[in-house]
């Protein structure tokens, strides 16, 4: 019964949608270069692929550039800690952390303790809690549960009423 | 007495095909209404954007270079894998240069200058009705249960001619009930054969595919975590990158190259064109094409024929032709063509989507068979009033005023209007539940079908007005104007539908049995 309820969940929890996915590999040169390289996983080219790098504690963007046609790009590792992404528009974002120079990253604990409480600051809060960014997706929830809602009470009262009338 | 195994053996077929008939009627026929739309989707995706009211222009006489260049002015846009895709690819009437990873830039073909194209955002009538076919609006449960339906219809369409077989139907009825037996019967016996293909290759890809993501994990030791990562490097073209000189050279006009292409390979329908180290002396251009002498085999996803040149030689480098491809290819693409109808004429798709319209009003007329048995039980002592009745009315009868309000919507609402397509779907699905609530509200449910009709006709009719309160139709191309005509049919023949429909149960049992009478 276990080992059932084991396969239900991860069949469940790996059923991913068949669609192209973006892989990213990195390689380090030893020369304080990282050789990028980003392809579907079907093998076709991701060729226009942005790939970006940008620093960790600030999310400033340090580099980017198109993949070219033969989908890798060489990229001079920076000396602060790093995340590459590949960037194939929405829903197709890999990321990877990125490699170390052969002298390490520079130390940066000051500036990720400021952003740890900027992060703080922003978190959401009930009150400011709402259905929606979107007005026209609010008033159509709205609507929906009142329709829902009169469609359940005029059944009542129909039902009710041809009852009355079979009684009679 | 004991019952002969045989008839007992039609009985339970019988039951388990009601049964199963009644679970999966209503998303199927969801699937069928919707994807008779999506058939049209290449006609109405240019119907619902202005600004693909544009002459046609022959393709072969378009300054293609001088619109690449344009476009690559902008250092953002990427120099390699754009794509051209030629007018009528589609059915665009214009000439879109993009890659993958970008928005393409749209052009007038006729006039070479951009349009200001009307991206997702602010349109997505066709999308969206294509979406509602398959079940996208609710992700993948929506995917997972549109495909399972597709599975149980299956079962269906096998245990319905096995019945077909075993009862030996007379198709003479006399009667309301066996009216809408025989016409039930009589629609899958001429349109089985499509129907089940066509639904076979829509249960391939909303379950087969979604859910073979545990097999391709434990194929490939957590590898890949989807079948296109097992099986894409077979199915899908590898791309092999070509080295840059990086020496600049002089590009031929891609147009006298599209008609060396074509003087290469006649049979193809020439769609996109894929350029490669643009500007550069190892410039290429694969001129994608689709061969209609060859349906099922080619111009979908997998095997794609093209001719590829030289830009800067104008050498000929490859001419893959249909029958280059391997035997997994073939087959894959057959069974995407058999949903997605890829290249297939309006003629063709017309014939299909009356099959297919066919079939739902088949799978209708199979439920109003079960809800009539239901409510012969309560005949004299009560109105029949079941859940089952109302919700059926709704979706399969509703669905028509519904989808017609998205039609109006798309010129009532200004093109300008802050999430314009949110407004216009959150509106369709509350017309469609709004219906819901008529339908309850009205007990007599002949009654609210008939005003379902003539309020879908109403609104189709009003959509086209509309249309053509903003476009003058006598200047509108006739690839646009005929969907206006075909939409006006529609909302005439449903206020038809909608006048003749029987007013009461009395009236209905005359209107379906005289109906027979008169054949």
């Amino acid at each position: 019964m276990r080992n059932s309820i084991k396969i239900i969940l991860l069949i469940l929890l790996q059923i991913e949608l068949y669609s192209h996915t973006l892989v990213m590999d990195m390689m380090d040169n030893g020369d304080n270069t990282i050789t990028v390289v980003g392809m579907f996983n079907t093998g076709e080219s991701a060729a226009g692929a942005m790939i970006i790098v940008e620093a960790l504690d600030s999310g400033e963007i340090l580099f980017q550039q198109r993949l070219s046609n033969d989908n890798e790009i060489i990229i001079q590792i920076p000396t602060l800690p790093y995340k590459v992404i590949l960037d194939g528009g929405p829903g197709h974002t890999v990321e990877k952390a990125g490699i170390a120079p052969n002298n390490g990253f520079k130390e940066v604990e000051k500036i990720v303790h400021t952003k740890t409480e900027t992060k703080k600051q922003q978190s959401p809060s009930r009150s400011l809690m709402q259905i929606s960014s979107s007005v026209a997706v609010t008033v159509s929830i709205i609507l929906a549960f009142i329709l829902l809602f009169a469609t359940v009470v005029i059944s009542i009262i129909n039902t009710n009423k041809l009852m009355s009338n079979l009684n009679n | 007495m004991k019952e002969p195994k045989s008839k007992l053996f039609s009985q339970r077929l019988f039951r388990l095909h009601v049964a199963a008939g009644i679970t999966f009627s209503i998303i199927m026929y969801i699937t069928i209404f919707f994807g008779v739309f999506a058939i049209f989707l290449p006609q109405i995706q240019a119907w619902e954007k202005p600004s693909r009211y544009i002459e046609k222009v022959d393709i072969k006489d378009i300054d293609y270079n001088d619109i690449i260049n344009s476009v690559l002015k902008n250092p953002d846009f990427p120099k390699d894998n754009i794509l051209v895709n030629l007018p009528g690819r589609m059915g665009d009437p214009a000439v879109s240069i993009g890659n993958r990873f970008v928005k393409p830039v749209v052009f007038n073909p006729a006039t070479q200058k951009e349009i200001k194209d009307e991206d997702k955002s602010i349109t997505n009538l066709a999308a969206f009705l294509n979406e509602l076919h398959y079940g996208q609006p609710l992700k993948l449960i929506g995917r997972l249960s549109f495909g399972f339906v597709a599975v149980g219809t299956m079962l269906l369409i096998i245990t319905g001619l096995i019945l077909i077989y075993l009862f030996k139907f007379k198709y003479k009825a006399t009667n309301q009930q066996a009216t809408f037996s025989t016409v039930h019967v009589k629609v899958f016996t001429w349109t089985f054969i499509p129907f089940l293909l066509i639904t076979l290759s829509g249960a391939v890809m909303n379950v087969g595919l979604v859910s073979a993501g545990p097999m391709s994990k434990i194929l490939t030791k957590g590898e890949a975590s989807s079948i296109d990562g097992v099986v894409g490097t077979v199915l899908f073209p590898q791309n092999r990158p070509v080295k840059k000189e990086n020496i600049e050279a002089k590009m031929l006009p891609l147009s006298e190259l599209l008609k060396k292409a074509h003087e290469a390979n006649p049979q193809l329908t020439f769609k996109q064109i894929k350029l490669l180290n643009w500007n550069d002396t190892t410039a290429r251009a694969d001129f994608i094409g689709y061969n209609p002498y060859k349906p099922f085999l080619n111009g979908g996803i997998f095997n794609i024929p093209y001719v590829s040149f030289n830009i800067h030689t104008g050498k000929l480098i490859e001419n893959k032709k249909v029958l280059d491809s391997v035997v997994p290819v073939f087959i894959a693409e057959g069974i995407f063509f058999l949903h997605f109808l890829f290249g297939i004429d309006i003629f063709s798709r017309t014939l299909i989507a009356l099959m297919m319209a066919m079939c739902g009003i088949g799978i209708g007329f199979g439920v109003m068979l079960w809800l009539e048995k239901k409510a012969k039980k309560f005949e004299g002592k009560i109105t029949f009033y079941h859940w089952m009745g109302k919700i059926s009315l709704a979706t399969m009868i509703g669905v028509i005023p519904a989808t017609a309000i998205l039609f109006l919507l798309q010129w009532v609402l200004p093109f300008e209007l802050e999430d314009r397509v949110l407004w216009q779907q959150g509106m369709f699905y509350n017309a469609w539940l709004a219906t819901l609530f008529w339908s309850f509200y009205r007990i007599n449910s002949y009654q609210a079908s008939k005003e379902f009709f003539i309020s879908g006709g109403i609104l189709f009719i009003l959509s086209v007005l509309l249309h053509w309160i903003y476009y003058n139709p006598t200047l509108l191309p006739s690839t646009i104007l005929s969907v206006d005509i075909v939409l006006l049919f529609l909302g005439v023949l449903c206020m038809f539908i909608a006048k003749k429909l029987p007013k009461n149960r009395t009236d209905a049992k005359i209107f379906w049995s005289s109906k027979k009478r008169r054949n």
